[in-house]
Formats: C-alpha cells, structure tokens, sequence
C-alpha cells in the first residue's frame, strides 16, 4: 500500500468508520480519538496491508480499539445478552429516526455493530464475521435478533404514537 | 397449560399446525374467545401459512424457512413470519423468489405491515456526520508520523529529556558556589588578597548555606551580609565598583534565584583549581532586599518550569497548589510517553513506594531490555 493509496483510504472511509463509531459511542471526541487511532495504526501497518483489504483493516481495527475503549469505561454489561428492549413512554420522538436510534442504542454492542455493518457499509456475513471475530453462523443470529428487537421496539412506539 | 399474551404465539403455531391436542386446542379457542384481536392476527396468520405452504409446495420457498425449528422461535421471541421478512430484507433469497414471497406477504395485513417494520429497521447512514477535520489523518511521506501533535510529543520528549539531564547535573552539586566568568576578574580577585584572608579566617560561607547575619564580616563597613537564611532571595548578577570594567558574576546556588540590584559585591577567591570563590559580602541598592520587586514567576527557574508544565502538558490549574511544583518523575514519565507516541516503543516506568511514600523499587521495562533498581532509601 502506497502513501497515496493512504491519503485515498482517508478520503473514502474516514466519515465511514466515524460514522460507524459515533453511533456506538455517542461522544464525537472519542469517536475522533479512535478513528485517529485507526488511521495510525494502518499507517505504521502500511507495507503490510494492501489497498484492497484497507477498508476491513480499518473497520476491524476501529471496532476493537472502541470496543477496548467501552470495555474501559465500563459501559457493557454483557456483549452477548439477548436485547430486551422496551420503549420508553415519557420521551418524545420526533420521527422515525429518532425512534430507530432510540431502538438501536439499547441494543447490545455486538449486535449493533452486525446490523450497522450490514447496513451502512453493506458488508456480508462473512466480512461481518472477519471484522468481528465471530462466527458467520453468530453474525447471522445476531443480525436476526438485533432486526427482531427493533421491530419490536418500532411496532411498541407506533401503537403508542 | 397457561396461555398468556406472552406465550401465545409459539402455542398458536402448533395450533394453526393442528399438533396441539384436543385439551390444548380448546384452551386456545378459549383464549382467542377472550381476546378478539388476537383471534383476528392468528385468523391472518393462518392465511399465510396456508399460502406459504402451497409456495412450498411449489419448490419456491427452501424448506427450513419455514419450518424455523421451534427452539430458535422461542428463545428469539420471533416466529416464522418474523424468518420470512427478515430474509427478505437481507436479500437472503434469490431475485425472482423473493419477489414471490414479497407478494405473498403483501397480500396480507399483518404480514405486510410486519415486513414494512422490518423494512424501517433498516439503518441509513447520516451523510452529513463526517470527520471533522481530515487533515488530521492525511499523510504526506513516512516523516508524516512526525507532524503536529506528534511532534508535540516528540519536543516534550526531548525537552523532558534535557531537562533529567540538568536535574541531574543539578543535584550532583555538593554546594553552591560562586563561579568568576571572565580571568580578568579572577586576576582582579587574586588582587583583592586581603579580603580573600578575611574571608578564609572567619570561614565565610558561600551562597546557598545557611548562615544568619551575625556571621557575616564584621569588618566589611559598608557591606551587608548575605541574607542566605532568606529563602527565595539570593543576589545572582552584580557590577564591580571599578570604573573601566564591569565583569558578571555568576552565582550558582541550590536556592532558587532572584535578580536583585546590588551596588558592590566582593568576594574571596577560594585556592581551588575551578575558580571557584567565596561569597564575602553583598552590597544592596535597596537595603531590604525584600522589598526589591521580583516578578513573581522569576522567583524561580523551576517553579517557571513546573508552572507551565503543569499548566500546558498536564493540564492543571496553575493557581493550585499542585501546579507550583513538578517532580522528575513527572518529567521522566511524560518524556518516556513522548518517546512511547514517536517511535511506537512501549516502555513503562515503574516505581513502588513504602508507607512513607518513598520510592523503595524502581524498574524500567521496554521491549529489548529491563531494568530494576532498589532504591537506596
């Protein structure tokens, strides 16, 4: 990977990653540490990766370094608990967004971070897995019950609304 | 068996199955008796179902998409409709398959309004969250990793570095002294014999040690004795009375060190070999010396230092106490951390204190090698 090929990752993925790491987070400092972080460490790795595996390189690298950074900071309980989400009746939501990150953010952090990859960035199940460090069969069943907690968290706050 | 809005589902696919027995499908009926809206969803379920099985027959649908064994049901809190839509909005089928079921689910209230909640599950990216500042990522050459806050580090590192060395340099004086700059005034102090005489008689003191007033020359009658025992205020530059030549003295002491006007100063050459002489007496144009006004972040070469290291690198308020002071450990950890940021080394250094809070273990670690000390204390 070149200097070049470098500054093109910048150009291309750095919104992705953050964006990626901001919906986990929810603090844009930290967010911009870890994205920084990143991107340094795919700069000191930069003959040893090649331009077409980047884009994970640096997903997988961002995923653990918050991941390190949310376990440090104490805010997971369980990255594996089954998502048990109820809405909460005395916020007001404004729109559909706002109700999906609602729904979204009382997820747990592995299965927020399979539907995010699936969605954002269009991911398989088998990149998914790469950059998680889990099973295709666990990203599968995870996506699933992460899809089924938000339904239900959208269907809850529809009937409310 | 207890029917309850929370475990009907499960029991209302073995009922729409036909596996449950008479007694089951009674209670069941019993309970869509008493919740009509419940009865009016499992009525469309059934719809469905019977649909969808005729799909299967068909060849359409895999077989395990519709039959979800029972165990992943419950334990998700999902069904088989819930299997269906989210295949389908994971584009798990293939092009002309998923059309058919699509249609299939659309053709039915509560299949169509559960994949269209599905469908609102999907998460789109916010395209105008980006990182705010690029400039920050971008690389121009492998000398990139020696930009900006990088480069920070790295000055802090040698900074901190220089500074070890003149702590060292520092503590490793026994005792003040009074250095002549120049051999002009060490010859003119060589001249000056008979105040280098009374000087080594009454066994003056230098600079820095703790002397009180009644020590100082009796004989000097227009001299006034060092004020050493003052803490914070020490003569360091002074001109001679000599018309033609005005040499520096340079006074290096352990005190900290003020400027202060001093209208004459004699010293007494000590019958060393470093030039090295003996403070005798110090003349002050203000005759209370601590009137002399000093600014107040000059009292000290270190406390300017720890002022701003305090203040700039670790962040704390200079107006606490905390910020008047820095030890070299501080300065030793923060340019270790420097060296860490520059060249990606991971080196730690450790100490371990008694009760008393003195360093007893002092152990340093890096990749290539280690080392540990006991301390002396």
């Amino acid at each position: 990977m070149t200097v070049n090929d470098y500054n093109e990752c910048v150009k291309s993925h750095a919104d992705g990653v953050y964006r990626f790491i901001l919906k986990h987070v929810s603090d844009d400092d930290l967010a911009q540490d870890i994205v920084q972080e990143s991107f340094e460490k795919l700069w000191i790795k930069l003959d040893e990766v090649s331009a077409s595996k980047a884009k994970s390189y640096l997903f997988t690298t961002a995923y653990h370094t918050m991941i390190d950074s949310i376990r440090k900071n104490k805010r997971v309980t369980s990255m594996e608990s089954i998502a048990i989400i109820e809405p909460s009746h005395t916020r007001n939501y404004t729109d559909l967004g706002d109700v999906l990150n609602e729904g979204l953010s009382r997820l747990p952090e592995v299965q927020r971070s399979v539907v995010l990859l699936r969605d954002y960035e269009g991911y398989s199940y088998e990149e998914i897995a790469q950059i998680t460090n889990l099973t295709t069969s666990q990203v599968k069943v995870y996506i699933y019950r992460g899809r089924l907690a938000l339904r239900k968290f959208i269907g809850h706050m529809e009937a409310v609304i | 068996m207890k029917i309850s809005k929370e475990n009907y589902e499960a029991i209302a696919i073995d009922y729409l199955d036909g596996r449950l027995d008479k007694h089951n499908r009674e209670a069941f009926e019993a309970f869509l008796a008493m919740h009509p809206e419940i009865a009016e969803e499992i009525e469309l379920l059934s719809g469905v179902s019977l649909d969808l099985k005729e799909t299967t027959k068909a060849e359409v649908l895999p077989k395990e998409l519709l039959f979800k064994n029972a165990t992943l049901v419950e334990a998700d809190g999902g069904d088989v409709l819930d299997d269906i839509c989210i295949d389908i909005i994971e584009r798990a089928y293939k092009k002309e398959d998923a059309h058919r079921i699509e249609t299939e689910l659309l053709a039915h209230n509560r299949s169509k309004k559960r994949l269209e909640t599905y469908r609102k599950t999907l998460m789109v990216p916010d395209y105008s969250t980006v990182f705010p500042d690029k400039t920050k990522l971008f690389r121009q050459n492998r000398l990139g990793l020696f930009q900006k806050s990088t480069v920070r580090w790295a000055l802090l590192g040698v900074a901190a570095s220089v500074m070890i060395m003149l702590g060292i340099h520092q503590l490793s004086q026994d005792e003040a002294l009074v250095s002549i700059s120049s051999p002009q005034m060490v010859a003119e102090a060589n001249s000056h014999k008979e105040v280098k005489e009374k000087a080594s008689q009454k066994g003056e003191n230098i600079a820095g040690e703790n002397k009180t007033p009644s020590d100082a020359p009796k004989n000097s009658n227009i001299a006034k004795p060092v004020p050493t025992d003052e803490k914070r205020v020490m003569p360091t530059k002074k001109t001679t009375n000599s018309s033609h030549q005005r040499p520096v003295i340079k006074i290096r002491t352990e005190e900290p060190i003020v400027l202060a006007k001093a209208s004459k100063i004699e010293v007494g050459l000590k019958p060393a070999k470093r030039q090295e002489a003996t403070l005798v007496s110090v003349d002050f144009v203000e005759q209370d010396v601590s009137k002399v006004p000093v600014p107040e972040d000059r009292y000290s070469l270190s406390k300017l230092l720890a002022l701003n290291i305090n203040k700039y690198v670790f962040q704390k308020d200079p107006q606490s106490p905390q910020a008047q002071t820095i030890s070299m450990w501080d300065v030793a950890d923060l340019g270790i951390s420097g060296v860490n940021k520059v060249v990606g080394t991971n080196m730690e250094l450790e100490r371990k204190y008694n009760e008393q809070g003195e360093i007893v273990k002092l152990a340093f670690y890096s990749k290539p090698f280690s080392y540990e000390k006991k301390s002396s204390n």
